[in-house]
């Protein structure tokens, strides 16, 4: 008796997409290419890291590398992480400030966008006595690393996204070897 | 040299070593764009090889160029 055949259910490009942002090449697996997407985790997911290990926690920025920081937004959990332990540092820094008297006192006589620039010089300050501030050239290096991470995936969510759409998602079979040409 | 803790400090480069890190990101930016493009998932390290030989080629051509355009321009 023959064996049902099971039918393969079309990917769904809105889920493509989303687990293509989320981690890096899981779209490509989602889709039937598993060894495509395999590798595209590994060197996204190294390639970020990288940048994150030479820069520290500093190298994802909201505030001042704000095109940066989007960049790395496109690495999905990668970056969603990095930017919480740059969040931690924020919160880390505010605690550390309530507790700074010379900056309480000038504050109170600034206006609001002075008081801005003031809490800055006292976040470089910050950073600066932990050596977490972040300088050239290293800056350069680490952010475009994680960055240009973030735009491949970009591009890897493009990728997925157009052959979910054509219909093209799972692997084409592979090459045929040429035939011998047959005499008659 | 500050010590350094991954992910936590930044490492403290000297200024020449930077240029060595173009060669890891150059390799990252060819596997991808390789994998995206290669017409079976069989032939990605041949296409990556051939492609990463083009672009160290390419680059040390491009720093001949440049090095001998700054030595010997009048």
């Amino acid at each position: 008796m023959a064996r049902p055949q099971r039918t393969k259910l079309k990917p769904n490009f809105a889920i493509a997409l989303f687990l293509a942002w989320l981690v890096p090449g899981a779209g490509h697996v989602y889709a039937g290419r598993v060894r495509r997407g395999l590798i595209l985790f590994v060197t996204l997911t190294a390639t970020f890291w990288s940048g994150m290990a030479l820069g520290g926690v500093m190298t994802a920025d909201p505030v001042n590398e704000r095109w940066w920081f989007i960049a790395e937004g496109f690495t999905g959990v990668n970056g969603l992480v990095a930017w919480q332990r740059h969040k931690a540092l924020t919160a880390d820094f505010e605690v550390w400030l309530v507790r700074q008297e010379a900056f309480i006192r000038e504050a109170r006589q600034l206006p609001v966008r002075a008081q801005w620039e003031l809490r800055q010089a006292y976040f470089d300050q910050y950073l600066a006595e932990r050596q977490l501030a972040l300088v050239a050239p290293v800056d350069v290096v680490a952010r475009a690393y994680a960055g240009v991470a973030g735009m491949l995936n970009l591009l890897c969510m493009f990728d997925v996204l157009m052959l979910c759409l054509m219909g093209r998602a799972a692997e084409p079979p592979p090459p045929a070897a040429p035939q011998p040409e047959v005499r008659p | 040299m500050i010590a350094w803790i991954p992910f936590q400090t930044p490492l403290a480069l000297p200024g020449g070593w930077v240029l060595w890190l173009i060669l890891p990101l150059s390799l990252s930016v060819t596997i991808v764009y390789k994998t995206l493009r290669a017409e079976h998932a069989s032939r990605i390290p041949r296409d990556v090889a051939f492609a990463m030989a083009s672009v160290l080629l390419g680059l040390t051509a491009l720093g001949a160029g440049l090095w001998a355009l700054i030595r010997f321009w009048p």
